[in-house]
């Protein structure tokens, strides 16, 4: 199959004269100026606001039980140990392997459902197109509280006959593979596409099908990033879920660990609060290794947005 | 007609049941096991299960798993009562017994225990603290057995026994030790509210939080010799004269600047421990934590006690998820489950629990085998001489409903809402609840 | 990977092919696209509303009873009158909208009057959502629908603050100053923090004890300390009792002391603190989505526009708010739905002495499902904060949202 990119490049009229080289530009950051100073002071009220409650954690964190009852606000000696004790306690080895299969596999059902589905919602038209978009989307606008025992029903295979999926990777995963959070943001970003380039890509005899993996999915790196790790930061946080549908400890995410430091037993929140650091840091990591693709933007070629 | 058919075959099955039990063969049977502990409680009934897989001379499995919280264990049995994917013993408290018995969700356990192949004797039925043995009667279930009690905790007063001294001593107070009654309680609260404590880490002094709690109310209203519940008329009294006497009592504190709210989580256990709190009153169970605060804190001696009564004994709060068994199993792997109840409620049993757990045990001879716990830890040892003095919250279906309920009028009260006619309209409401709980039922 | 609309569209096409055909392709293209997403939706998102729906209609207290047709419904709305008058009110907006922005355009003189007739629809729409509500609430379930106003409170408070914060966060941190990689970190943070370990921190900075983080920051602008999440009071009341006891300090005289309640009050100040977690939590994730919208702006529209000579906060008016709407739009919407059946971040800060004045609909339909055990009766609940956020959505997309349709 040829690449269509070749021949959209020639459609669009080029770097226009005297601009600056965009690539350049976007690797090297902007040397410091003194109009930046508002900017910075700004960004570091906001950085304050937003790191405060994250340090007090860490704080917590390392304190002995007796500290975190008298609320002290730092630790004598850093207790380090926390840490192990709640990687073993809530049995995080475990659970945080099925964390990371299940946010894979989650977000692999993801994007491929709602990439499609974002797609033929933005620039198919189809009769009955905006009703079954407004039908989907209005999924969300009901309270889980009374949509849980059907969808356990679902899961247990009361419902379809596809046998009882409680306690197994399907129970935790399919549910999740489709929202309409995500196909709604792919929607609004697929259809800012610019038609010039599905004229293109007809001229050269391509149809949805090549448009959308050939040209779409390349250029929506940033939407399609971003709705990977919501699906990956969703589904590494969830608990309530995952804890009603599973029997044993098999499949049962990080959430749940971080569950067993809550219960009547009594305020263990140094440890909650060293499970919680736990869980928050590989997203944290995550998030570091693909801001990127958030802000890199499309490679420009003369299109209008 | 057909339902009188219906009601003839439920008497033969149960009826049947309690024929049956005793040729019934619980041999190879595995029992699973639903609960919410974790860490240490968790190791020490790992013990116990594994101590019982090992012994028991009929070949029976107990497996067992953490579900979440008692709330999570409540939303998880919802859609599955009366299936087999309910475990065959399940944690929970009376009142969540009561919902899943409005499902007929629960196996009445009364033919097991009164069996004389399977069941109790009677010196081991008088060797349980009367109170525990029978929270798990259901009234308004005839009478039916829908859990039995493998621990327990109670409500006590935590004081400060150094400053109690201190203000003896200074004259500001006209008794020494624990106080006996409300009088000597708002005495010695408000005179720590004038005179700080020597040890003190912070600048304020109180001489009482409070935390709006249902619990709180009962054991107040316990105290004063009433009760938030009609037996004999099956409904809530949260509007009798003696639970008014007790929350115009604690008005009366808060109106004095003698008492407040508790603000942070618990933050009552923070100020008693720095000094700053000379009375709290919570779970029994909360005993470790109190330890630590006080350690750590202002380093004093400090005890537990009975609530401060206008009664000649004291009246204690007792509470404690049961465990119960839900329907949905053979007879034979119903039997086999109580015998692991039997089990767990052994006195050798119930040692390793109350030890690991920090709950007391539910049997009176098993004080033989703590004694060097006891020596230890001496509020614990004072606390559980006065077990045989508990009563109970009623294990009536939505409960804890009612309970929110009753929180926020607690707090209004304190506020200064008038106390009468508050309770006089919390109850009504309470007993709607009670009324509309109890309609499912037909 | 099949390619139906390439084998029903020749290439290369001149011009367009003709329609009949080429719709028909695209009709098919278009259902295959859309079908794994349905399927999973309708199974796991539109059963279980179904399934609402036919709980509501039965007796269902831990089991299921029989059939006791809208009786819940009745129970929860009150008078039927009054529900027709609220939901009726609440869609003649939309008319007046219409009649006000779309009808007759073109037609210069008529409208005019068709802007007049808009105005006063409006008027009417106002009385009629009042006149309604009065009704409703004088029979209906009032713990629910003081809830109602309480979720209202918490989303209008909520979305617009979250957006307009997350945007300026979102379009800071797309300069490409030195350090925003760790800005983005930072910011990026509370929408990963489990909300229980959030709580718990909040609970601490927030705590009543004049000597916690957030009392000494208003010690140090000669504030008194505040009750936070145990402060029941409307925070405009506060607000004013504070301001009078200053003046009265300053004239000598004794302050006067204002007691504010119904609608217009607002919410308490416990429900503002769970409201600033809200936005705590979610403005990181808002600027995350702002970012992925900022990266689709093709950069030449920026250089083009420095070159005519617009200055930053030109090309930031007229190019990133214009080209970010479809953004926008995408988080007002589902912004609003979010915060409508919000749940966690107040049931893990709720302590009883303010139960009252933050419980939202949410909060009360899992206290009647979980603790009431009125399976039916919450189903009831549900389904109007349904239909509730339904109308909402439709505002939204009539009125905010020309580009997302």
């Amino acid at each position: 199959m040829r690449n269509l990119g070749t021949r959209l490049g020639r459609t669009g009229s080029g770097p226009r004269p005297g601009a600056p080289d965009a690539p350049a530009k976007l690797d090297a950051p902007m040397r410091f100026r003194a109009s930046h100073i508002p900017l910075y002071l700004a960004l570091l009220l906001g950085a304050i606001v937003s790191i405060t409650p994250f340090l007090f954690m860490i704080s917590t964190s390392l304190m002995t039980l007796g500290e975190t009852i008298n609320r002290r606000a730092l630790p004598d000696v850093p207790q380090w140990a926390n840490y192990t004790e709640a990687w073993t306690n809530a049995s995080f080895d475990l659970y945080f392997r099925n964390s990371v299969i299940l946010s894979v596999v989650t977000i692999a059902g993801v994007l491929f459902t709602s990439t499609l589905a974002g797609y033929a919602f933005a620039r198919i038209r189809f009769p009955g197109r905006n009703v079954l978009f407004t039908i989907l989307l209005s999924t969300l606008m009901i309270p889980g509280t009374v949509t849980f025992i059907p969808q356990f029903l679902l899961v247990r295979g009361d419902i379809i006959p596809w046998g009882n999926w409680l306690d197994t990777l399907p129970a935790l995963t399919v549910p999740f593979f489709s929202t309409a959070f995500i196909i709604f943001l792919f929607r609004q970003f697929f259809a800012e596409i610019p038609n010039e380039l599905w004229d293109a890509a007809r001229l050269d005899g391509a149809g949805h099908w090549r448009f959308l993996a050939q040209v779409v999915i390349p250029m929506s790196r940033p939407v399609l990033t971003t709705g990977a790790l919501l699906t990956f930061v969703n589904t590494w946080n969830e608990f309530l879920w995952p804890l009603l549908v599973t029997y044993t400890a098999t499949w049962r995410p990080l959430g749940v660990g971080l569950y067993t430091f809550i219960q009547e037993a009594g305020p263990e929140t140094h440890l909650l609060m060293a499970g919680s650091v736990i869980t928050i840091v590989p997203v944290l990591i995550v998030y570091f290794f693909t801001q990127k693709q958030f802000t890199e933007g499309i490679a420009t070629s003369g299109l209008k947005g | 007609m057909k339902k009188f058919f219906v009601l003839l075959a439920a008497l033969g099955l149960t009826f049947g049941l309690a024929q049956d039990v005793e040729s019934l063969d619980p041999s190879g049977q595995t029992v699973m096991f639903w609960h919410q502990h974790s860490s240490e409680r968790l190791a020490g009934l790992e013990a116990i299960i594994d101590d019982f897989n090992a012994n028991n001379e009929w070949g029976i499995t107990v497996e067992h798993e953490y579900q979440g919280g008692y709330g999570d264990i409540f939303q998880k049995m919802l859609p599955i009562l009366g299936t087999s994917s309910t475990p065959n013993l399940v944690v929970g408290y009376q009142n969540q017994a009561a919902t899943y018995a409005i499902a007929d969700g629960m196996v009445d356990m009364t033919p097991f225990v009164d069996s004389p192949t399977w069941g109790l004797t009677a010196e081991e039925k008088a060797d349980f603290f009367p109170g525990f043995y029978n929270a798990d009667i259901f009234p308004s279930f005839d009478n039916q057995r829908f859990g039995f009690p493998p621990n327990r905790s109670m409500e006590v007063l935590y004081f400060n026994a150094e400053w109690i001294n201190e203000l003896y001593n200074a004259g500001a107070i006209s008794f020494a030790g624990a106080p006996k009654t409300p009088e000597q309680f708002a005495e010695a609260a408000c005179a720590a509210t004038e005179n700080p404590f020597s040890k003190a880490q912070g600048s304020r002094s109180l001489g009482y939080q409070l935390s709006t709690d249902a619990s709180r109310f009962a054991s107040w209203t316990f105290a004063f010799g009433g009760n938030v519940y009609d037996y004999d008329a099956n409904e809530y009294s949260y509007d009798s004269p003696e639970a008014i006497e007790a929350m115009t009592f604690l008005q009366g504190l808060f109106d004095e600047g003698c008492a407040d709210f508790v603000t942070e989580r618990y933050g009552d256990q923070t100020d008693f421990g720095a000094g700053n709190l000379l009375f709290t009153v919570g779970s029994s169970s909360g005993l470790p934590f109190y330890k630590s605060a006080v350690d750590e804190g202002a380093d004093f001696t400090w005890g537990v006690a009975a609530i401060p009564h206008t009664t000649d004994e004291p009246v204690q709060n007792i509470y404690g998820a049961s465990v119960s068994i839900p329907t949905g199993h053979s007879a034979e792997a119903n039997l086999a489950t109580w015998l692991f109840i039997k089990h767990y409620t052994s006195v050798a049993s119930q040692d390793t629990w109350a030890r690991a757990s920090n709950y007391f045990p539910v049997r009176q001879s098993v004080a033989n085998e703590m004694g060097d716990y006891f020596a230890e830890n001496i509020a614990y040892q004072t606390a559980f001489n006065l077990l045989p003095y508990g009563t109970t919250e009623p294990p009536v279906p939505g409960y804890d409903f009612v309970r929110d309920l009753i929180e926020g009028e607690m707090a209004a009260i304190m506020d200064g809402s008038d106390v009468e006619a508050t309770l006089a309209l919390a109850n009504g409401e309470a007993n709607l609840i009670l009324d509309d709980q109890l309609s499912a039922m037909q | 990977m099949q390619e139906p609309a390439q084998v029903l569209s020749p290439a290369p096409p001149p011009r367009p092919v003709r329609p009949r055909r080429r719709f028909k392709g695209e009709w098919l293209t278009g259902y295959l696209m859309v079908m794994p997403a349905t399927v999973l939706i309708g199974l796991f998102g539109l059963f279980p509303i179904g399934y609402a729906i036919y709980m509501s209609v039965h007796r269902w207290r831990i089991r299921k009873g029989g059939f006791i047709g809208l009786d819940n419904y009745e129970r929860v709305l009150g008078s039927w009158g009054g529900a027709a008058a609220f939901f009726g009110g609440l869609l003649l907006i939309l008319v007046a909208h219409w009649l006000w922005t779309t009808a007759f355009r073109g037609h210069s003189d008529w409208r005019r009057w068709a802007r007049l007739a808009g105005a006063l629809t409006l008027l009417s729409a106002g009385i009629s959502i009042a006149l309604g509500w009065g009704a409703m609430t004088e029979a209906g379930e009032a713990r629910f629908l003081s809830g109602l106003i309480r979720t209202t409170y918490y989303g209008f408070l909520s979305v617009p603050t979250q957006i307009i914060l997350a945007l300026i966060i979102a379009s800071l941190l797309f300069q490409r100053l030195r350090g925003s990689e760790f800005f983005r970190m930072v910011y990026f943070l509370p929408y990963v923090t489990p909300a229980v370990a959030g709580a718990a921190v909040y609970g601490a900075l927030f705590s009543p004890r004049d000597e916690r983080p957030i009392n000494q920051l208003l010690g140090w602008f000669g504030i008194p300390p505040q009750d936070w999440l145990f402060e029941p009071d409307p925070v405009l009341e506060l607000i004013i009792n504070g301001v009078l006891v200053r003046w009265a300090n300053l004239t000598g005289g004794e302050p006067i002391e204002v007691a504010l309640s119904g609608f217009w009050a607002g919410p308490s100040l416990a429900l503002i603190t769970i409201i600033i977690f809200g936005i705590w939590t979610y403005t990181g994730y808002n600027a995350v989505i702002f970012l992925a919208g900022l990266g689709n702006i093709p950069k030449d529209l920026y250089e083009a526009a420095e070159i005519d000579g617009a200055g930053q906060r030109q090309r930031f008016m007229h190019i990133t708010v214009p080209l970010l709407s479809p953004v926008t739009f995408y988080l007002t919407v589902l912004g609003f739905i979010g915060t409508f059946q919000a749940f966690t971040h107040l049931y893990v800060m709720r302590v009883p002495a303010t139960r009252d004045a933050v419980d939202t609909a949410s909060v009360v339909i899992f206290d009647t499902f979980y603790k009431r055990n009125d399976f039916s009766l919450a189903a009831s609940q549900s389904i109007v904060l349904f239909v509730i956020i339904l109308i909402l959505t439709l505002f939204n997309q009539r009125i905010l949202g020309g580009r997302g349709q």
